[in-house]
Parts: structure tokens; sequence; C-alpha cells
């Protein structure tokens, strides 16, 4: 069953034809891995499909019932740094208008899914990196997306902390949730993903696990 | 050393550089704050001056020479002179910006003309001329005060010129007057020298009468002792008794000698008498007159010739149960500096704000939100405005240890005038924070437009002293209108009126701000 598919989508920015005829569908349940050089247009893409940035030609098919179908956390954490992780889950999860019961229930879930109950009071600014990646995802998480997109969300981090946030996302699929992540790191992807894309030339291609190696010669 | 200085200087300046709105604003911000502070204050003489009138007696208004002239002075100093029926009306229009002042004049109630003196009427009463003025626009009170006072003196100069003039014709007449008594003190003059020469003569005279009548006594011993001869020796009298009459022939001769001389002398001397009395009378008589004519110049009160003008200058007071004599400096400063305050937070803060969402990695998710753009921009606005309004309260609490003027005499007014101030000027910020997408250049935008801003406040630079071309763009200018309302609404705790225009500029402007902030959210949604 497809969770969400995209077809012939076309993006120009600043002159230059960042997407050229993007065609792709994602099975619910997979993780996909997006792979690309640096300036491929990952993070271009990902923005189209969460609509943040409207494509120039084609469109996204998104198969949910849910009432906010995409979450996502990007590469730079989309948090504020000088509120409280309560703070933060509370103003995201009110200007996504989510009910005030469930908002306080779906918070007190994900503070402890995300291992936040001993930082929840916490200034942003204030915690570690891991961490900020642990509240920026459950930000992503608060309206229980049926799908999840994330962009570089082990950039930075160490690999205790990038082990964490592997098992966390392992945790997501297992809820059946459809995951698309963008990153560089290879040998991460690998431990995590069912199936590669990469994005080249504005192209996206179907690559073979095998292959990410050739991917950043 | 050195190097590591260059590095760093050249790597700030680079940064600077390559964003080519923060090096525009960044160079370009003091160029383009002194040009309009030139444009400005370059020149700061009193331009056309809006002036009200009042007098008790409305007809001095058209008949006072003094108040006519001094209407037409101010009239060709470039100022547009109203008259009004009121000294309250007349105040009230200073205080809600129609006139630039209003003079108070009152005639002196003791003077009386001086009338049908040698030197005809003369009707110069002394005035008192009470300026009222906003002593809050320090920069163009007293500059308004003095043209008013030359008005005044150069009108009272010519008028006290006109009667010196008088006064001086008439000490002519009466130099004339004396000049010609020149001939009479010459004529008495030659009579005294004719009577003393008279005099002379009549001594010689008299001397040779005594001669002559010493002579008629030794004659007449003469004939006594002839006659004693005649009577005891001879008998042949005859001849004696002619020889006697010789004598006594001769001494009727030397007696009528006498009695000639002495009537010629007699005659000569009263005929001399009568003419020297006769200049004398008129000399009395053309005395008489001078010192007539010096009674009456007594009369005409000099004192009134000279400038008798009283000048009083008093700040407005929009109320009679607001005292405005007990306003210090601080006082008349504190609008000024509230709407000061007002304007540096409204424009830096909502700057600062937006700028910084905007900016912000957590933007993405605000704007991918099921909340819509027109609820963030409702909300942020709100958001300041709420700051800055509790910021001006703690101002407003704390001002009231500091100043003698009673701020809160009309709380319902000016909390009216703070909110709209805040609101439009906040929005002002906003713009700006939606205007740059580098916080560096919203934050310096912000704080030259906050200077530019300060420069026109009234209590800095008053309307009236700016460039004819800019002044009515000034006078419409939101920041300008409010703190004229602050002023007149804190200072003189007068009530607040907004004129038609007023009202379309804070209308106008305010939707202008709101499309402009609406414009350039869509647009900086568009560049995110």
């Amino acid at each position: 069953m497809i969770a969400f598919s995209i077809e012939n989508l076309y993006k120009k920015m600043g002159g230059k034809q960042i997407l050229n005829g993007i065609n792709l569908s994602v099975e619910k349940g997979e993780i996909l891995g997006l792979v690309g050089k640096s300036g491929a247009g990952k993070t271009v893409l990902i923005k189209i499909i969460i609509g943040f940035l409207k494509p120039d030609k084609g469109e996204i098919k998104i198969n949910s019932k849910s009432e906010y179908p995409i979450g996502y956390s990007m590469q730079e954490n989309a948090i504020y740094e000088n509120l409280t992780v309560l703070q933060n889950l509370k103003y995201f999860a009110a200007i996504n208008k989510i009910g005030w019961l469930t908002r306080r229930k779906r918070i007190r879930e994900l503070i402890k899914s995300m291992e936040l109950e001993e930082h929840k009071r916490k200034l942003v600014k204030n915690i570690s990196g891991g961490t900020k990646k642990r509240v920026d995802l459950a930000c992503a998480l608060l309206g229980n997306p049926d799908i999840i997109v994330l962009d570089e969300p082990l950039l930075g981090l160490d690999p205790g902390l990038v082990d964490s946030i592997l098992r966390i996302i392992k945790r997501i699929e297992k809820q059946g949730k459809t995951i698309l992540i963008s990153s560089h790191q290879i040998t991460e992807l690998r431990r995590i993903c069912t199936r590669f894309v990469l994005l080249k030339d504005g192209i996206l291609y179907k690559i073979k696990e095998k292959q990410l190696e050739t991917v950043y010669r | 050393m050195i190097q590591e200085s260059f590095a760093i200087l050249k790597r700030n300046l680079n940064i600077i550089l390559n964003a080519k709105l923060s090096f525009l604003i960044i160079f370009l911000g003091p160029v383009l704050l002194m040009l309009v502070a030139g444009a400005i204050l370059q020149d700061t003489s009193l331009k056309s001056l809006e002036i009200g009138i009042y007098t008790s007696n409305q007809s001095d208004l058209t008949e006072d020479e003094f108040i006519k002239g001094f209407q037409e002075n101010l009239y060709l100093g470039g100022s547009n002179v109203y008259q009004e029926a009121s000294v309250s009306d007349c105040v009230d229009k200073v205080l809600r910006m129609k006139y630039h002042a209003c003079v108070e004049i009152k005639k002196s109630q003791e003077y009386v003309p001086v009338e049908n003196t040698n030197f005809g009427t003369l009707d110069m009463p002394s005035y008192e001329l009470t300026t009222h003025v906003d002593y809050s626009q320090t920069a163009s009170a007293w500059k308004i005060i003095s043209a008013i006072q030359t008005a005044a003196e150069t009108k009272y100069a010519e008028m006290t010129q006109e009667r010196m003039a008088v006064v001086v014709a008439r000490i002519d007449t009466i130099i004339s007057q004396l000049e010609s008594q020149r001939g009479s003190i010459s004529s008495a003059r030659e009579n005294i020298r004719s009577i003393k020469t008279s005099i002379q003569d009549l001594d010689a005279k008299l001397v040779d009468t005594q001669n002559k009548i010493n002579l008629i006594k030794q004659e007449i011993t003469d004939i006594q002792s002839r006659l004693n001869g005649i009577d005891t020796a001879y008998p042949e009298g005859i001849a004696i008794t002619d020889q006697i009459r010789n004598n006594l022939l001769s001494i009727q001769g030397n007696l009528s000698s006498i009695q000639e001389n002495y009537s010629l002398n007699s005659l000569n001397f009263m005929s001399q008498l009568t003419e020297l009395e006769d200049d004398l009378t008129e000399m009395q008589y053309n005395l008489d007159r001078v010192v007539s004519d010096w009674n009456q110049l007594k009369q005409t009160q000099l004192s009134q010739v000279s400038r008798q003008i009283t000048y009083k200058s008093q700040s407005l007071s929009g109320s009679e149960a607001y005292d405005v004599e007990k306003l210090g400096f601080i006082d008349y400063l504190f609008p000024t500096f509230l709407m000061f305050f007002m304007v540096f937070v409204c424009l830096i803060f909502p700057t600062n704000l937006i700028i910084r969402e905007r900016i912000s990695n957590s933007q993405i998710r605000n704007m991918t939100s099921k909340t819509s753009g027109l609820k963030f921009g409702v909300n942020n606005f709100l958001s300041c405005i709420l700051v800055i309004i509790t910021q001006v309260i703690i101002l407003l609490l704390i001002s009231q240890f500091f100043l003698n003027a009673d701020i809160f005499f009309r709380t319902v007014s000016m909390i009216a005038i703070i909110i709209v101030s805040v609101c439009t000027l906040s929005l002002l910020g906003m713009v700006l924070g939606y205007m740059f997408n580098k916080f560096e250049s919203a934050v310096i935008a912000s704080v030259s437009l906050s200077i530019i801003i300060l420069i026109l406040l009234p209590g800095i630079t008053p309307t009236n002293l700016l460039p004819t071309a800019i002044a009515p763009l000034v006078k419409n200018f939101l920041p300008v209108i409010f703190e004229n309302k602050l002023r007149t609404l804190i200072i003189f705790g007068a009530p607040i009126y907004f004129s038609a225009l007023e009202i379309v500029s804070i209308i106008l402007t305010s939707a202008l701000l709101v499309a402009l902030t609406v414009l350039l959210y869509n647009r900086s949604k568009r560049e995110i």
C-alpha cells in the first residue's frame, strides 16, 4: 500500500533546476533512505514533501486519513532554544490545533518514548545535541503522523547519540509509520533503511544497498 | 599579530559587503540620516506663524493705532493673524496646534488721553501683552515670543517717533518765540544805554547848576553887603539900587538857565523810561507765553511718549483645574521623552521579534503549521503591544515620582493615545522586520528610523521651524501628531482634538502599514 507518491516534480531555484522530474512511490511502513551529494537538492525535495516549498510542477499524493499526515525533523532542529522542552511541545501542539486533551496525552507519551522526562523543564539551549534532536523528533510526532520525514537526523551526533536516535526511529517504524530519511551517513542508513534512492542532477534513481558506497566517491 | 587583526577586519567587512542590503543600510543609513537631519535643521528660523489676538475691547482690533499696527507688523513678518472673541478660544486653538501663540492685549485702565493742549490730543496709552505659548516646544517658544515682541516694539517705536516729532515741533515754536525776544532785549539795552548817557549829562548839568547856585549865593552876599552899606552910609541909594537890580537880573538869568536845563533833561529821561517800560512789558508778555507753553508741554505727560508696553509670556493652560505654574523642565520634556521611548521600543522590539522569528530554525514549523499567517501576524503584533504597553505603564508609574505634572489628569485620553501610538509604531517595526532578511540590517534600519523620528518630534524640532515644503508633511506624520497630543494632554491637561487631516493621516498610515505588513509577510514567506 502506497503511503505517498511524487509525480513529475520540478523545482527551479536561483536560476538552477534543482528537481527535474522526480517520480517516487513510497510504501507504507518502509524506511526509505534518500542519498545524494551535498547540493543535490535533497533538502529542497524534503521541503516540498512537507509542504514548506511549492513545486513549479508536479504533485505529491499522500495516502493518509490522519489529520496530520506528515511529521518532519529538519537538519537544524526546528525548536525554540529559549523555551523549555515542555513549552516547545505545548506550543507546536497548539499551533497545529491539536485538541487540549489529546495534546496533554500525546505530550506525556512523547516525553516518555523520547526519554525526555528528566529534561522536560529544561531550556532547550541547556540540553545536549542528542536531546535536542529527540525534542525535535517529538515535535515531529506531535500530530501522530503516518509519514515521518527526517533530514540529516544524525548529523553532528556522537556514536552513542546516533544509536539512541536510530533506536527511536526503529521504534517509530514499528508503529507502522512510513519514514523518509535523508543522510550522508551510509553505515547508519544501512542499519535502518529498507530501500534507497539517489538524487542526482535533479533526477531520482533507485539504488541498491551495495551501490551506496559509490554515491560519495 | 597585524596579520590576524587584518584577517579579522577583512572577514567582518566581507561579511557586510556580501550581504547587499546590510551593506546598503550600514553605509546609506548615516548618509540618509544626515540628509534628513540636514534638510530639516539647516534653517531653523521661524517660518509662517499663525497667531491669535484677543483684546477685551474688540473695536480696538480695528481702531486702536497700536493694536492695528502690531497686527500689521506681524503680518509683514510672515505671520497670519486671527482676531479672537475670547481668550479661552484663542488659547484653546494654540492647544489644538491651530495657532502657534495667542496674544492677549490689555490696554491700561488708568490711562486718560491728554486733550486740547497746544500740542493737540496725545493718545498714547500703555499696553500689557501676554503671549500664551507652548513652553514645551522650547526650541520655538522664545522665537515666537521674540517675534511678537519685535512686532509690538516696532509699532510702538513708530508711534513714539511720531509723538516725539509733535513735541519737538512745539519746542521749536517755543524757541522761535524766545528768539523773537532778542529784538526787544536789544531795544531795552539801547534805552538803558541812552538813559545812562542822559543821567551822565544830568550829573554834569547838576554840577554846573551847583556852581551857579554858589555864584548866586555869592552875589546875594554881595548884594547884602552892598545893601547894608546903603542903609548906613550913603543916601544916594539910586545907584546902589541899580546895581542890585543888575545883580538880581543876573540871578534871574542863571535861574532861568537852570530851569531850562532841568526841563530838557527831564523830558528826555521820561521818554526813554517809557520806552524801556514798553520793552520790558513786551518781554514779560512773551516770557509769560513761553512759561505757559512749557506748562502745557508738561501737561502732555511726557512719560506717555516713551515706551509703555509690558510683556508677559505664559505657558498654555488647558484646564482651570490644572496648575501649569508648578511645571518644571522635566515636565515640559516628558511627553517628548515618552514618545521617543515609544518610538524606540516600538520600532526595535517588533523588528527584533519578527526578524528573529523569520531567521529562526523553528520558523519552518510555524509556516507548515495549521495556524494561518494572519494569526501569526496578529498575535505577534499583540505580543509587541502587550510588552510595550507594560513598559510604558511602568515608565508612567515611575515618572510620577519625578514629575510635577499630573500625568493621570486625563487618564482615558492618555491611554487611548498611547495605545494608538504603540499600535501604529509597532506595525512600522513589524514592516521593518519583514522587509529585511538580515538581523543586523533590520536593527540598523529600525535604529536609524527611530533617530529620524526623534529629530522630527516637535519637542526637539518644532514644526514651525521646519522648511516650508516639509512642515505640512511632518505635521501630519503619525509620531508628530501623537507627540503633539501627548504634550498638550500631559503638560496642559487639555482635552484631545484631532483635526480631519490628522484623522485621515492616522487612518491612511495605519492602512498602509497593515497592507505593507501583509505584503511583506507574503514576500518573506515566498523567500523562505
